[in-house]
């Protein structure tokens, strides 16, 4: 039964999207939130990262964006006085959080309980030591280790357990600084490494179990004692590749039934010694020739992993786990899927389901590509199919890297001998170079031998292999076309392979009937019927979305009825009725079951924005499940296409109907085939989803909102000039290339600085500062590698203040929520710039010319919806440096403090609405009362061997926000809520680029007051010097020790401050300085701008926490509009100002 | 019944404590609980999904009936525990059966 003493629930998130911890926690908190709001439980939620839904005011009753620390916790906990706290809803970082407050104490002073897990189960589960008893004490095994907390005792342990060992730091997220080592050598580097990263300097040191298959099971338990297993997976890479860079299938391919029951019942045990009530995921690694296992790890919380498992079974864990939070047994909570049987089942799945990592190496490309304990991968993609190797083939065109079978990379320079090397090394290339060597012909036992794979995963691979050669080499007969679609090969690779066109395969296989099925994922396998059931597509048997959409059309179609028969009574035959209310009842409820399922409700296709990956990351599924809700208030049905299993767009309940599909064209056909939708809108869903705008037109689907030739105009360089110039607007001027002659032309023609980039790409990929001849060509060629289709731009690099805005445009009125400045001038990208609402320091002037080149531009190009332009101010000058017709990575944040729904505007624009029917008023907005600071959040440590300074080619993973009344306050909240929590030794190592010395000198003064002690190399400490800092000289990293590299390995330094010079040499300089800073924890900074309002915000730390309610803020800034109240006036002040209480 | 219970994921509720089991099914036909006299045999087990009945304890003989499978070959062993609920039966009465005169 629901404990009712639980009335106000805290939430807390799991901050900027990071490497291992990304949007799933998003997923799992905003389902959890809107679990808890249904059984009436008021909502306090505390993220940092703007960008996520759950931090929405439509989703909790109270929203926090504020810094994830423990001061602001206590702070929020004090003011708001929830009497629980959720904490397992946000990943690691939330569970950190809460337990730092209830190992202090401070939770049972104030009265605060932690629900879903105690203290005690978190610390049984987390901590090293007591999970080992813990474990013992159930008699289930783990891994022979010893924690230890200083190197010597490190390398003891390993030699007395025996190399290779693997060491995990504890307390850290994605296994940071962890690894296997094999030998003293790595051994030590590793246990640096790891003692700075835990929170509690500890590491844990472990026998290897390498070559061990790995699975994880997904169980639940409520508080009464029911447990149940959601779904077990299978990693195809064995133990020592985390299970966020494997390929991961769902259920379990290779186990029988013994092993499965023997895992399955461990981890029941597991939960149920743990009293966790709600989610648990257990890992295992199984030896695959006994039946001897060892339990790795207990997530005592939702987790990536239960993501996959809820997405891949349709059971939602987070809603589950948040009820049963509240005291629900199993038994007693629906299964919101069917609609009739309850949560206390296990999940049947007809299918198969395959995970693939999106691996972030084409933006590092420098960094290491093996894979190992540490995660790398920013995002992931599920394939749902009938088989593994049709979802493999799936998965990997669901990708967006330009991947589309087995086939996409080249290894002809590989010979034999290198290929065995490199099949020992796992990589994220590992399944096409598996591919590669069964085409050699190397053998399945080889193979097996030398990866370590199960046989079960490589016959798979080889049976897409002989497909391959079958297509070559037959003719492609109806049997064989239809046996290479059950292995689901595209039409494009069919073409390729067979040399038939690929409307010819097209055809040919359309007058086959050889067409796709669309299959429910129903949690039951068909065993009950499903009322809000989720499609993937599968080659051979049964469309049950066809069936599904039948039975709709007959539902209707009785409602209809129902409903005329109604309307044909007269008003006596209707006062008959029993009751005359109920008769009106009725024919409610008919009408609302005819509007609610009407075929004739017209139909919306969103496209969703594909695996998280740098450039596109949680800020556009946001838009996507927005543009959702807001055209289903428009009245429309919503159908989104996806395959981010992380997401809330993927979650049963967003759209009317789920299609889990890759983002191709030929996919998407297959859909817009069944649905027949009257329209599709591309502009929320990034790159992805413009991307597929020309195969949809060719589809003959309208898109709605602003035309494709008009977002080509913004991208035509000769086009868009036009524009310009018609408007006399100005932009930097430049050049479009195709080669590096014309481009190396282009740039002495404008001069060098010049900045290179790609046309149609997102987050600047590829794109650079040139300084010479040299660098250009290396550039272009790098481009060139990603297969180019289109031109190069060329453009004079302008160093000015770089802003920002995202407007919604209806064709006649633009409505402008605000202007945004970055910190950052021009030359790095606007997503890896820290952000300001509203832009505060250019004059009036400036940002009135903006709001009218927006509005220029935004009629120029006919936007319907959303526009993003950014722009260059050099003094009063204002040049256009880009314009995206589409929805942007800061819309989230702009609306969220404007308080302006944004989506939902763009939506009613989109349908044909007008901005002036809204309520608001079109043009610039007025600022509001509060700053708020985007700060852009990176993930360097995670990826060796990256260089981490920052250029126009976007390399952040995710975001935080820090907002205030005050600017320097909201500035120290977003450094503080990505983590830059200064100081603590007041060390400092300070080396400049020449052109950046003189600006550098007052930053130098500022933290020389603030008591920081400044080493500096040679140049940059003889300027610094002869402007009377006192500063410290040290040798460079390839002089003799001591050096810089011995004070970075010291582990006493708070920051470094490192600005390379622009070009390829730059970004040489300095490299290993920079990568052996962050590899050991030190903040490194590599704009001198940003080390400007770091230390402005420091200058001002400590003056407290204050706390905004954005929820509360907009609500009373929505009505000081409205009714421009004086009363709402001093409560909105009030609003802002209790907050600063702790002051 | 319709379809039957098929299948390794049946939940079923052990009427006497609460707690729910996943099992390991196969059968077309349910007893209907109303045929069964309450003094012969009351229902110990019920199926979560329809309710239907998965097992009687008998009342005054050593007997407990389950329709499901707690064998579980394939399938989950959470419900191994009536065998050792069904050892302890037979050793109770073994025991009553020694001493038995005097404690009944």
């Amino acid at each position: 039964m629901k404990d009712t003493s639980i009335k106000k629930v805290l939430v807390i998130g799991s901050g900027p999207i990071v490497i291992g911890q990304a949007a799933e926690f998003d997923y799992a908190g905003t389902q959890a939130c809107r679990a808890l709001r249904e059984e009436g439980v008021e909502t306090v939620l505390l993220n940092s990262n703007p960008a996520t839904i759950m931090t929405d005011k439509d989703i909790a009753d109270h929203v926090y964006i504020e810094p994830l620390t423990v001061p602001v916790l206590k702070a929020l906990i004090e003011r708001e006085k929830p009497d629980s706290i959720l904490p397992t809803m946000g990943g690691q970082a939330g569970l950190n959080l809460a337990m730092a407050l209830a190992d202090e104490g401070f939770l049972e002073k104030k009265g605060v309980r932690l629900i879903g897990a105690s203290a005690e189960t978190i610390r049984r589960a987390e901590d090293r030591l007591l999970f080992k008893e813990t474990m013992q004490k159930i008699s289930e095994p783990v891994a022979d280790s010893e924690i230890v907390h200083d190197l010597e005792a490190g390398l003891a342990a390993a030699e007395r357990i025996g190399y290779p060992v693997v060491l995990r730091p504890a307390y850290t997220l994605g296994g940071s600084g962890g690894g296997i080592a094999e030998n003293e050598y790595a051994c030590r580097n590793l246990l640096e490494s790891g003692l700075r990263l835990s929170r509690v300097h500890e590491v844990l040191v472990e026998r290897s179990i390498a070559g061990w298959k790995e699975i994880e099971y997904e169980v639940m338990r409520d508080i009464s004692g029911n447990v149940i297993t959601i779904c077990n997976m299978e990693n195809m890479d064995p133990v020592g590749i985390h299970t966020g860079d494997s390929i991961v299938v769902a259920p379990s391919q290779t186990l029988s039934d013994r092993e499965y029951q023997m895992l399955r019942s461990a981890a029941l045990n597991i939960i149920s010694e743990l009293e966790i009530v709600g989610g648990c995921n257990v890992q295992f690694a199984l030896d695959p020739k006994s039946f001897e296992y060892i339990v790795i790890e207990v997530n005592p919380r939702v987790s990536r992993s239960s993501a996959l498992a809820s997405k891949a079974t349709g059971y939602p864990i987070a809603r589950v786990a948040a009820k049963a939070a509240l005291g629900y047994r199993l038994d007693e909570i629906k299964n919101a899927v069917t609609g009739k049987t309850t949560a206390c089942f296990e999940p049947a799945l007809d299918y198969c389901v395959v995970k693939m990592p999106r691996l972030p190496f084409d933006k590092f490309r420098t960094a290491d590509h093996l894979l190992g304990t540490q995660m790398k991968a920013t995002g992931e993609v599920m394939a749902i199919s009938g088989s593994f190797e049709a979802g493999l083939m799936k998965a990997i065109r669901s990708l967006e890297q330009h991947t589309v079978s087995l086939m996409s990379y080249d290894y002809s320079d590989l010979d034999n001998y290198d290929l065995r090397e490199h099949l020992k090394l796992p990589d994220d290339r590992r399944i096409w170079l598996i591919a590669e060597a069964f085409r050699r012909g190397m053998s399945m036992s080889e193979i097996c031998a030398l990866t370590g794979i199960d046989a079960w995963f490589l016959d798979k691979v080889l049976l897409l292999v002989e497909m391959e050669r079958r297509l070559s080499d037959e003719h492609l007969s109806t049997d064989l076309l239809r046996a290479a679609k059950m292995l689901e090969f595209p039409d494009s690779v069919i073409s390729h392979l067979s040399g038939v066109k690929e409307a010819e395969v097209r055809r040919l296989r359309t007058e086959a009937g050889i067409l796709p099925a669309f299959k429910m994922v129903d949690t039951c396998a068909a065993e009950f019927e499903a009322e809000t059931p989720y499609f993937y597509s599968v080659y051979g048997g049964v469309d049950e979305a066809a069936e599904f959409l039948e039975k709709r059309r007959n539902a209707v179609t009785c409602a209809e009825a129902e409903i005329s028969v109604m309307k044909g009574q007269t008003a006596e035959e209707r006062e008959d009725f029993a009751g005359s209310e109920s008769a009106n009842f009725s024919e409610k409820t008919a009408q609302e079951a005819a509007d609610h399922c009407s075929e004739k409700k017209k139909k919306i296709l969103i496209l969703g924005s594909g695996p998280i990956r740098i450039g596109q990351g949680i800020e556009f599924d946001f838009c996507s499940v927005h543009a959702a809700w807001a055209f289903q208030k428009e009245g429309y049905e919503t159908i989104i296409i996806n395959n981010n299993p992380e997401t809330v767009s993927t979650d049963f309940d967003i759209a009317d109907r789920l299609y889990f599909e890759p983002l191709t064209a030929e996919n998407v056909r297959n859909v817009v085939l069944l649905e027949k939708p009257d329209g599709a809108v591309v502009q929320f869903g990034g790159q992805t989803a413009i991307g597929l705008s020309q195969a949809l037109m060719e589809m003959g689907v309208p898109i709605l909102g602003t035309a494709a030739e008009w977002v080509d105009a913004a991208e035509d360089r000769e086009r868009f000039d036009e524009i310009l110039e018609k408007e006399h607007i100005r932009r930097p001027a430049g050049d479009t290339v195709y080669t590096a002659a014309e481009a190396k032309k282009a740039a002495k023609r404008l001069g060098y600085p010049v900045l290179v980039r790609p046309s149609y790409v997102l987050g600047g990929q590829g794109m650079r500062i040139a300084v010479s001849d040299t660098d250009i060509e290396e550039y272009i060629d790098a481009i060139n590698v990603i297969r180019q289709e289109h031109p190069i731009l060329v453009d004079k690099y302008i160093r000015g203040k770089e802003l920002e805005v995202d407007a919604i445009c209806d064709g006649e009125d633009i409505l402008i929520p605000g202007i945004m400045e970055h910190i950052e001038r021009t030359g790095i990208h606007s997503g890896d710039s820290i952000s300001v609402y509203p832009a505060k320091s250019v004059s009036a002037g400036v940002k009135e010319t903006i709001a009218r080149y927006t509005e220029k531009l935004a009629r120029a190009l006919h936007v319907s919806g959303m526009i993003n332009i950014q722009f260059i101010a050099d003094g009063e000058d204002v040049y256009i440096i880009e314009v995206n017709p589409r929805s942007s990575r800061t819309v989230p944040y702009i609306s969220k403090v404007t308080g302006i729904p944004m989506i939902a505007l763009a939506v009613h624009v989109i349908c044909g609405g007008k901005i002036k029917d809204t309520g608001f008023v079109p043009g610039l907005q007025e600022e509001r009362p509060l700053y708020a600071v985007k700060m852009p959040v990176f993930s360097f440590e995670k990826i060796k061997g990256a260089d981490i300074s920052l250029g126009p080619e976007m390399k952040s993973t995710g975001e935080c926000l820090g907002v205030s009344e005050d600017f320097e306050e909201a500035l120290g909240k977003a450094f503080r809520g990505a983590g830059i929590n200064l100081p603590h030794y007041r060390n400092m190592i300070m080396t400049v680029r020449d052109e950046d010395k003189e600006e550098m000198i007052p930053v130098a003064k500022r933290f020389e007051k603030m008591g920081f002690r400044i080493y500096a190399t040679r140049g940059t400490s003889q300027s610094l010097m002869s402007a009377g800092i006192r500063c410290f000289q040290i040798r460079k990293a390839e002089q003799e020790s001591p050096n810089i590299m011995d004070l970075i390995l010291g582990h006493a330094l708070d920051l470094i401050i490192d600005i390379p010079g622009n070009g390829i040499k730059g970004a040489k300089d300095g490299f290993s300085i920079r990568r052996s800073a962050v590899e050991t924890g030190v903040h490194v900074i590599t704009a001198v701008d940003t080390a400007r309002a770091l230390a402005e915000a420091l200058e001002n730390a400590g003056r407290g926490e204050s706390l905004t309610d954005l929820a509360k803020l907009n609500q009373s800034l929505m009505s000081c509009e409205e009714l421009q109240s004086e009363e709402i006036q001093m409560e909105l002040h009030n609003c802002l100002g209790s907050a600063k209480q702790s002051r | 019944m319709k379809f039957g219970h098929r299948g390794a994921n049946h939940p079923v509720k052990d009427l006497r404590t609460g707690r729910v089991y996943i099992t390991s099914q196969n059968h077309g036909y349910a007893v209907d609980e109303s045929s069964i006299p309450e003094d012969t045999a009351v229902p110990a087990f019920r199926n979560l999904n329809d309710g239907t009945n998965e097992g009687f304890l008998y009342k005054d003989r050593n007997i407990l009936t389950v329709q499901f499978h707690p064998e579980a070959s394939p399938g989950p062993c959470d419900s191994g525990f009536l065998f050792d609920e069904f050892a302890e039966m037979m050793r109770r009465r073994q025991r009553g059966s020694e001493h038995g005169a005097q404690a009944d």
